[in-house]
């Protein structure tokens, strides 16, 4: 909600003018006035701001004059000192809440300036100049119709005809004369004109102030809607961290019991702890044997958990030895295939650049792979090579299993989805491949493969030698 | 030195404890295996180790200091300066890798450990090489 006070700021002050300027602090309203009457109060302020030293010029020019030119100084008459006082009233008023009470001063007050005089015989008869009388009155109207509503107006205007309309017109040699029926009806239309401009002003002024409000509604919304946005980007944020958080402390959880049933058994399946029967021996082979199994899918879903929150960091190193890399994870295999009539070949550059990787990420990539091809090919051989090819080393896995029909090509990438060939085997999570596939990406290279069904598959990982994106962690 | 190092051991769990034990004492048949309980065990002997260890493990998750702690107040010793401090965690992530990184160990080990290759990771600790083994 930071654009708020900035939108107030825009109201109070102009806006080209950051500060405000003199004219504008005398002609501030009152803060507690409705937004559409305070352009009314300025504009009232303005006005007899304006007019307060022009009546005074008028009411003391004369008197200081004569008294300059050693005369007699008449004082200024009752009417000119009332309207001086109504003026400076009236704008006293007009930067009060009682912004309504200087307003109906203005209007009285060239009113009060014509039949005050009048009654008051201030003029020798037949002195009233008829049109500075209409002058004064339409002023009243003119002020009604800025300052008031167009009823009111109306009623001013047809209340001050009215009195026109009484007003004793003496003649100069004494008698009464017809009322002032011309001016009774310029009057009259003078303030239905003025009501009428005044009414559609005062529409104007309304839309104004409705589409200011709808600017600021709309731009509270838009606020709104980014501070939603907001708070729902930190709750993602938020809950990606206990979801990292959580998976760091089961893997802690289940790793350290995983450690002590893996090895205790070991130990006593190896004889440490005295001789153990072939069947013995066996039977806790099998035991450490699932023990692991049970230790892969908690690495597994972790990883797969990992991958899809985003949040699976490489630990990168510098001169990484994927010569020595593939030669375990051959080991691995041969170990795998046991006495299946299938030959484990390698055909390596021997001059393979050291590179920039994880090395347990790649050493899982290439496991999930290879054991793959051991586990599916019964006879044949898997053929791993890996070659150099300007910037980046192009691994190959090649067996002679069973294929992959052009239908399950994209199954053998998806988390948690096995072929049908892939179910037939045991074990396994359905995740390696998967997981294979984006911890290549995230090394910035590529995985794909080359089938046909009854012939043999090949799996192909290109790595970059030396990704500028991987920064080495321990840099 | 290298045929008998001197092994010092910090860990909270028991069975992790008599893992080691077993392994170390048993199996490589080490005569100078100190194994301390947690960290206040570890506060109250590390002063009088004697021989000096050549090799330090450190589990990570001890209280009420932590390995990252303890590594601190060992780096203050002035035999513990260029001694291998290794950490023996069963946290794998590599964020918590990184920090043991920056901290400043001479590697990690991963739990579960691998019974068979450990006196060969042994002898390459010894000989200064700094391992990562994250994934078993």
């Amino acid at each position: 909600m930071t654009t708020v006070p900035t939108m107030g700021k825009l109201e109070i002050h102009s806006l080209n003018t950051p500060t405000r300027s003199i004219w504008d602090t005398l002609t501030q309203p009152a803060s507690t006035l409705k937004d559409d009457t305070k352009p009314k109060a300025r504009l009232l302020s303005a006005v007899l701001l304006v007019l307060l030293p022009l009546a005074f010029l008028a009411a003391f020019l004369s008197p200081i004059t004569s008294l300059l030119s050693g005369q007699v100084a008449a004082l200024p008459s009752v009417s000119t000192m009332l309207s001086l006082a109504m003026i400076a009233a009236g704008y006293a008023f007009s930067r009060t809440r009682y912004y309504s009470v200087g307003a109906w001063l203005a209007i009285l007050m060239p009113l009060a300036g014509v039949l005050i005089p009048i009654y008051a015989g201030e003029y020798p008869a037949g002195a009233v100049n008829t049109i500075t009388a209409l002058f004064f009155l339409t002023l009243s109207v003119t002020m009604a119709g800025l300052l008031l509503s167009s009823r009111e107006t109306l009623i001013v205007g047809g209340a001050i005809a009215l009195v026109v309309l009484t007003l004793p017109r003496q003649l100069a040699d004494g008698t009464t004369a017809a009322p002032y029926a011309s001016e009774f009806s310029y009057i009259l239309i003078t303030s239905i004109i003025i009501a009428l401009v005044g009414r559609n002003r005062e529409n104007y002024v309304r839309l104004l102030v409705k589409s200011q409000s709808d600017l600021k509604q709309s731009l509270t919304a838009t606020e709104d809607a980014r501070v939603q946005a907001e708070a729902s980007r930190e709750r993602a944020e938020r809950s990606d961290q206990v979801k990292s958080a959580f998976l760091a402390s089961m893997s802690h959880e289940l790793r350290t019991p995983l450690n002590s049933i893996i090895n205790f058994t070991r130990f006593v399946a190896d004889g440490d702890t005295g001789e153990v029967t072939e069947q013995q021996k066996e039977l806790l082979t099998e035991v450490i044997g699932s023990g692991i199994h049970l230790l892969n899918l908690i690495n597994d879903v972790l990883d797969m958990s990992k991958i899809e929150a985003g949040s699976l960091n490489l630990f990168i190193e510098d001169n990484v030895n994927l010569d020595s890399i593939l030669t375990s994870t051959l080991a691995t295999g041969r170990s795998l295939l046991k006495d299946k009539a299938v030959k484990l070949e390698k055909d390596i550059d021997e001059n393979l650049p050291l590179i920039r990787a994880d090395r347990q990420r790649i050493l899982q990539i290439l496991l999930n792979i290879i054991s793959n091809a051991c586990k599916f090919t019964e006879e044949g051989e898997i053929r791993v090579s890996a070659k150099c090819k300007q910037d980046e080393i192009v691994i190959s896995i090649t067996d002679t299993g069973p294929g992959i029909a052009p239908e399950d090509e994209g199954v053998v990438f998806q988390a948690f989805k096995q072929t049908k060939t892939g179910l037939r085997q045991t074990g396994g999570t359905g995740l390696g491949m998967p997981i294979a596939k984006s911890l290549t990406e995230a090394h910035g290279g590529r995985l794909w493969l080359d089938s046909q069904v009854g012939k043999g598959t090949t799996f192909y990982v290109a790595l970059p030698v030396k990704s500028e994106t991987l920064v080495p962690t321990l840099a | 030195m290298s045929n008998e190092p001197v092994v010092l051991y910090v860990e909270d769990d028991p069975s992790s404890r008599k893992l080691m034990s077993m392994l170390l004492r048993g199996r490589m048949k080490l005569p100078h295996v100190t194994i301390l309980e947690d960290s206040e065990d570890f506060l109250a002997h590390v002063t009088a180790l004697d021989p000096k260890p050549d090799v330090v493990f450190l589990d990570i998750h001890v209280k009420p200091h932590d390995g990252f702690e303890m590594l601190e107040m060992l780096r203050q010793f002035e035999w513990a300066a260029t001694t291998p401090i290794v950490a023996l965690t069963a946290s794998v992530m590599n964020e918590e890798i990184q920090k043991l990184g920056t901290a400043g160990f001479n590697g990690c080990i991963s739990k579960p450990i691998d019974l068979n290759s450990f006196p060969e990771t042994l002898d390459s600790i010894l000989a200064g090489e700094v391992l990562w083994r994250i994934v078993n």
